[in-house]
């Protein structure tokens, strides 16, 4: 048979392979509606130890407890979305949570077709037709860690590192200056945005911070925090004296390998409750389109202050005015005085 | 594309896969039923191979003349960015389907090739390896297209870094309900017969040819290699352009920076199809079948990760190379062999 074929020429050879690999499906059937599905998808690594693998292990929670079938995607494109959401919603799938702003679009565009499947977009801070958009308001927690950062630090100098000037994360900033200027008017605030997988490039873009005297660093940047601890440790390691701190973003990174006596802080945002709570809605076929602000107030965006450090770096006195401008926030926002 | 080389390729993935404590069998099934298993199984490979199946042809056009286009990922962008760029700033919303969607796939195919014809300048006038300024290239299509998205692309009412949704009247037509495939496919399915037809009956492919594979006998023919060499980068980034229109007039609709690595992963399908158009459609078929098969064999609840899916992917891509060239070797040596023995027999 081989043989045979080997004499036709390569072209007909080719043209046979398309026409028998284009008859093969032929016959296919539409999946059929069964429990509750649920869709995870994310454009970033589910092993970040951030944003992604939080949202991912939100989600695997979710559906254990809710008995879900639930399909995860990583490193999604938008570019793809749309086409792996259709694909979604043709198999039946009642919720798609979309990881990330940048699957609101094609989410719109996919919910134009369905009325059985619900789509939930994190991260983003826009509504869409058909779609809830879950808006994680860091702006707070950002807020109380800016605050702790100007009573920690020594040179009255702090920093920002983000993955990407995205609204998310532009946030995050405003509320780390604005809590730092609230204890110290005069404190530099400098900003950088780096990458979210590159360890080396934030890894550069924290030393270049230390180097210019900043000693604490918030950071936002997903798999690239290991860069941002590496850079805290080596300096620690060298100046010893003046300790440079860091603080964790989006899950509770209190507890890293690399530096943790030096991360004083996380800004968490505990995507559990939230996805449960549409989840949940969903399921019942109540999960209506538009905004769903999860803030500091309903404990999703939430400080976790790291509790090896607690009572010689955060001392006593600072952890107390730390709850004083957490009850401000709560009753004023981030406006008020404290 | 042999037998032996999809042995091989079997081989390797079963043994890894059993290496990694996964059950082959179910992870092939998977793979299979996501890929070629249902008609949408298949309008997915069909939508993944599309812009495959124009990057490859923009790298097999140009390696087959011997001008190593690597910068078919920066065209692609480029031509993203102008289809986008017509479609929602430039055409007004008034504007016919059947006039807006050519407008706008032509805008994204000749901005492909005017960043092409850049790299075949700086080599003309300045000897600048094409090699090098296709790759640094990509790199300035990468920050310019995020420079627009931060700019004049963006979308209005949001500060996240994405255009503005296509209207949905210049959007190219889809072929299946809850599918992406789009109408796209036709005209890259036209463009490959015209390639094929270009490279096997006319002069102009005879001379590609002969300039690819030798330039200096070429030129000493009197064949006019360096114009045919800009003629073919021309054809070949205006087709990488192209993907990246249709990309976004097809499936996307709007535009970030994370388009795909479609590219980059142009260069392998061409080197798959041997550089021949018709064997580059059979084998951007089958990267789009094996991404979407990685793609059911990853949501599946075997959570199959999606490095582990990507070294598959490569694990066969490889067996296909390497049984591809050792076969050809092997062909070259016999064929030679044929020749000594009947210049023997003549004497």
């Amino acid at each position: 048979m081989a043989v045979l074929f080997k004499r036709f020429p390569m072209r007909v050879r080719y043209l046979t392979l398309l026409v028998v690999v284009l008859l093969m499906p032929l016959g296919g059937t539409i999946a059929q509606a069964r429990n509750f599905r649920m869709a995870f998808i994310c454009s970033g690594s589910i092993t970040d130890g951030g944003w992604n693998q939080e949202g991912r292990d939100a989600a695997v929670k979710v559906a254990k407890t809710l008995h879900a079938k639930l399909s995860v995607l990583e490193h999604v494109t938008p570019i793809r979305a749309s086409s792996i959401m259709r694909d979604f919603v043709r198999r039946h799938y009642g919720l798609i949570i979309g990881h990330g702003y940048e699957f609101l679009v094609p989410a719109a565009q996919t919910a134009r077709m369905t009325s059985h499947t619900r789509f939930a977009i994190s991260g983003a801070d826009k509504v869409e037709p058909g779609v809830t958009t879950l808006n994680f308001d860091l702006t707070q927690p950002s807020y109380e860690l800016g605050a702790l950062a100007a009573m920690v630090s020594k040179t009255g100098k702090v920093g920002f590192i983000g993955g990407e000037a995205i609204p998310s994360v532009e946030a995050c900033y405003k509320g780390f200056k604005a809590g730092a200027r609230s204890i110290n008017p005069h404190i530099r605030v400098a900003q950088a945005y780096t990458s979210w997988d590159q360890v080396g490039l934030s890894k550069t873009q924290a030393e270049a911070f230390i180097q210019q005297g900043v000693d604490v660093i918030y950071q936002n940047v997903d798999a690239a925090s290991q860069g941002v601890f590496e850079a805290v440790k080596a300096a620690n390691r060298h100046h010893g004296k003046h300790p440079v701190f860091v603080f964790g973003c989006n899950g509770n990174q209190n507890n890293n390998a690399t530096c943790r006596r030096y991360t004083l802080a996380s800004a968490v945002i505990r995507l559990d409750r939230a996805f449960m709570h549409v989840a949940k809605l969903a399921e019942r076929g109540r999960l209506k389109a538009g905004i769903i602000n999860e803030t500091m107030a309903n404990h999703v965006c939430v400080v976790v202050l790291n509790p090896i450090l607690i009572g010689h770096v955060i001392t006593p006195k600072m952890q107390r005015r730390l709850k004083l401008i957490q009850k401000h926030l709560l009753a004023a926002g981030i406006k008020g005085k404290h | 594309m042999t037998v032996g080389g999809c042995l091989a390729a079997a081989a390797g993935v079963l043994l890894l896969l059993a290496f990694m404590g996964f059950s082959p069998g179910h992870i092939l099934n998977l793979w299979y039923r996501g890929s070629l298993g249902s008609r949408y199984a298949l309008a997915d490979t069909l939508t993944k191979a599309c812009p495959l199946l124009l990057t490859g042809l923009a790298a097999a056009v140009t390696f087959r003349a011997g001008v190593f286009n690597i910068g078919a990922q920066g065209q692609l962008l480029v031509g993203a960015a102008l289809a986008v760029a017509m479609s929602t700033r430039w055409l007004p919303p008034d504007t016919s389907p059947l006039i807006g969607i050519p407008l706008c796939l032509l805008a994204g195919a000749m901005a492909g090739a005017l960043w092409g014809l850049l790299a075949s300048l700086l080599e003309l006038l300045r000897r600048v390896p094409m090699v090098l300024s296709t790759i640094l290239l990509n790199f300035a299509a990468l920050y310019l297209v995020k420079i627009l998205l931060h700019s004049f692309l963006q979308a209005h009412g949001t500060s996240a870094p994405q255009s503005s949704q296509v209207p949905r009247h210049f959007c190219l037509p889809i072929l299946m309900k809850y599918t992406s495939l789009h109408a796209g496919l036709f005209l890259a399915a036209g463009i490959v017969l015209i390639l094929e037809w270009l490279q096997t009956m006319t002069v102009f492919g005879f001379q590609t040819t002969a300039i690819g594979l030798n330039a200096a006998a070429a030129k000493l023919a009197g064949m006019p290699a360096a114009w045919r060499q800009v003629q073919v980068m021309l054809i070949g980034a205006g087709c990488a352009g192209l993907a990246g229109a249709m990309q976004i007039l097809g499936v996307a609709h709007f535009m970030t920076a994370k388009i795909g690595n479609y590219g980059y992963a142009g260069i392998a399908v061409a080197l798959l199809g041997r550089l021949d158009p018709l064997g580059v459609a059979v084998a951007a078929l089958f990267f789009g079948a094996l991404d979407a098969g990685a793609q059911r064999a990853e949501e599946s609840s075997l959570g199959l990760p999606h490095e582990t899916a990507n070294v598959i992917k490569a694990i066969i891509i490889l067996s296909m190379l390497l049984v591809g060239a050792w076969s050809l070797r092997r062909t070259l040596r016999s064929g030679l062999a044929r020749t000594d023995e009947g210049e023997a027999t003549g004497a």
